[in-house]
């Protein structure tokens, strides 16, 4: 009596506990048989540094970041094994060099036939809180990683495929359970591949080595803008007592990541009505007219290695980009009201802001190890 | 007995952290929005003054330190939250206006007034967007402006048409009123009655006219397009002054 007595207790002290606790690990699936049984599963957390000053990270309770996940993630991001006829990896369009765009107006997919936007840099992707591609369509890193492979211009090919590719893979059976803890091969599943490229995604944080970090984020007293920078800056942030016109881009493109992750129509495209843009953009997603022609702000940070420019790579250098926001902007009802008036730079002013972009440019991150191919 | 206790502690605690008191009933917060006394649909043209016609793209505020008086007693109902009509493009969304998803509880009683504050109070004023996580009101980087050390309380975006040739390309309207100076609260005395386990709501009414109000007639939107200047509050605290006076509220 008294033991059952002791049970009871024991076991609604637990059920208290458990229902209160925090998962932190993935527990692994119970099946009854399992040929991956024997590989220990020792998951252990990464911990992800970011620079100062940046926003807290937010990532999913379901798919923390372990440093097996991670290297998953690493493989199948560089691994051509995900297309339909084994020439494509994630890392043909999202290139290390080119802060993981590909340098290209829009990229060939493996049939050769063109999408119709250009590849995006995955920069600080961990950040990307509110939707991701040009026009939000895809919610999560998790939820977007499901969509190249089986997207007609780019992978062409299916998860079934893929699955039963990486089951009777060497090495990947292996990788999934010590990542996830599976006891079977049979476990391997498309959620799980796509956890795993979304771990190696959020890790592809700003290393602070730009030198607008070092200055501003680390206030390195080593490190000093030049006054032509500082006229960039001034014009970028519309600062209050600077005697030089206002840029406007911080509305769009403020610090710390260089965007607000917001959708607009920064007049790039010529549309008679609102009806009328060859590309809806953000409005084909929401149903809502006015937001046709509207896209998502990119984060300008390492945008000196990321040409050429904008959703359909129309402009193919920075020189363009201020040419377009000074003189080249479309008048539609529901282009941006920060950018009706003319900007009215000098050729001058212009340069000040190019040389300000600059100072974003983090070469660390694109040479950094962690993110480099593996095989 | 101790035994039972031990044994039935746990379990107690766990089923009342879900329980609701029921002594308490809910209030919502909603707001309505016109221009000259018709629904504010953004994209939407209204007449300004002689000869200016005004298309709103956005008029978002931040709410706060909300609570209910009675006998000069408060009751907290909410810190802070961010009110934004920028997304109604009809005039259905218009009447419906926007209401806080957040229903608030608070004890059931009749109380006699409301407080809210329109922007963002002095001690969070001094955090900033990136201490936030993207979900927070407060965690929006595009309502903080960095050279100002302060979020944009208030910001009404618009276009404007001087020509008369219907394209509302010839300037724009950009009052974004930021920083602890441009902080306004407001109490309205005003019966709500919140019964036990039911909701009440709570509606405040502004007309964005009445916004640009200055003196008999209204702010000249060519002359001083923008308040982007930290160094030159006068256009954000007249706008905030006439943005407290015209807020109505109802239950
Ligand atoms: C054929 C080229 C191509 C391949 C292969 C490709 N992508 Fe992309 N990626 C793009 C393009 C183009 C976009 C933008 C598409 C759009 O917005 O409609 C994009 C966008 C993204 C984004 C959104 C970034 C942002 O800022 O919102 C992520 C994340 C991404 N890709 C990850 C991946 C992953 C993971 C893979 C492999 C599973 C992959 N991509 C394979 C071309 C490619
Ligand atoms: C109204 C918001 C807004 C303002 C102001 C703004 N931008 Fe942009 N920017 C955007 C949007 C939206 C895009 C993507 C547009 C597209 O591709 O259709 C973009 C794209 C860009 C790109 C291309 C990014 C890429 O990865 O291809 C650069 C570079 C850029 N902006 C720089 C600037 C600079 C410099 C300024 C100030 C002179 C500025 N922007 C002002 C919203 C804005």
């Amino acid at each position: 009596m008294q033991r059952t007595f002791y049970l009871f207790a024991l076991l609604s002290g637990l059920s208290f506990f458990y229902a209160c606790q925090d998962d932190d690990m993935p527990e692994p699936p119970v099946t009854t048989k399992g040929d991956l049984e024997d590989i220990p599963y020792e998951p252990e957390p990464y911990d992800l540094q970011v620079p100062p000053g940046f926003p807290p990270l937010e990532i999913p309770q379901d798919n923390p970041l372990t440093v097996d996940g991670i290297e998953l993630g690493r493989f199948l991001f560089y691994d051509p094994i995900l297309s339909s006829d084994s020439t494509q990896s994630c890392s043909s369009c999202h290139l290390p060099v080119g802060s993981f765009t590909d340098n290209l107006p829009t990229s060939p997919g493996v049939l050769g036939i063109h999408g119709k936007r250009s590849a995006m840099s995955l920069l600080n992707a961990a950040f990307f809180t509110n939707g991701l591609f040009w026009d939000g369509r895809s919610t999560t890193l998790e939820a977007q990683a499901l969509l190249p492979v089986e997207d007609p211009v780019e992978m062409n090919n299916t998860w079934e495929v893929v699955i039963e590719r990486l089951q009777a893979h060497a090495e990947y059976p292996a990788m999934f359970r010590r990542a996830f803890g599976i006891l079977d091969s049979d476990e391997i599943s498309r959620e799980l591949a796509a956890k795993a490229i979304a771990q190696f995604e959020r890790i592809m944080v700003s290393t602070g080595q730009s030198k607008y970090d070092r200055r501003f984020l680390y206030l390195d007293p080593t490190v000093e803008f030049t006054d032509q920078e500082f006229r960039g800056f001034d014009m970028f942030f519309d600062v209050a007592d600077s005697p030089l016109p206002d840029a406007q881009c911080f509305h769009c493109h403020n610090a710390p990541l260089f965007t607000t992750n917001g959708y607009f129509n920064n007049g790039l495209q010529e549309a008679a009505t609102l009806d009328d843009f060859e590309d809806l953009g953000r409005g084909a997603v929401t149903g809502a007219k006015i937001d046709n022609g509207k896209f998502r702000a990119p984060t300008l940070r390492n945008i000196a290695l990321t040409a050429p420019y904008m959703h359909d790579g129309r402009l193919q250098t920075l020189e363009e980009v201020i040419d377009f926001y000074n003189e080249g902007v479309h008048f539609a009802d529901n282009l941006d009201e920060n950018l009706v008036v003319p900007l009215g730079l000098s050729e001058q002013q212009k340069q000040d802001v190019i040389a300000f972009l600059h100072t974003l440019t983090d070469t660390s991150f694109v040479h950094n190890p962690m993110l480099s191919n593996p095989f | 007995m101790k035994r039972i206790l031990f044994a039935i502690l746990p379990l107690f605690l766990l089923v009342t952290s879900c329980d609701k008191d029921d002594q308490n009933g809910t209030v919502e917060l909603h707001f309505l929005a016109t221009y000259d006394g018709a629904p504010l649909v953004m994209l939407e043209p209204y007449d300004y003054t002689e000869g200016i016609s005004i298309l709103f793209q956005r008029f978002n505020f931040y709410l706060s330190d909300v609570a209910l008086l009675k006998d000069g007693k408060e009751t907290d109902v909410l810190d802070i939250d961010f009110v934004e009509f920028d997304g109604i493009d009809d005039a259905n969304k218009a009447m419906a206006g926007v209401a806080l998803p957040t229903w608030f509880e608070v004890p059931a009683g009749d109380y006699d007034g409301i407080r809210i504050g329109l922007g963002v109070p002095a001690g969070l004023n001094a955090t900033q967007a990136s201490d936030y996580p993207s979900t927070h009101p407060l965690g929006m980087v595009s309502h903080y402006w960095q050279d100002w050390n302060s979020y944009i309380f208030t910001m009404i975006n618009a276009k404007i048409d001087t020509n008369a040739d219907g394209l509302h390309d010839d300037g724009s309207v950009l009052y974004h009123c930021g920083s602890d100076e441009v902080y306004r609260s407001k109490t309205v005395n005003l019966p709500i009655s919140v019964r036990e386990g039911e909701n009440s709501r709570i509606t405040f009414t502004v007309d964005l006219k009445d916004l640009f109000k200055d003196g008999n007639g209204y702010l000249d939107v060519v002359a001083k397009p923008n308040t982007h200047n930290i160094n030159d509050l006068a256009v954000a605290n007249q706008v905030m002054d006439n943005f407290r006076d015209a807020l109505i509220a109802q239950e």
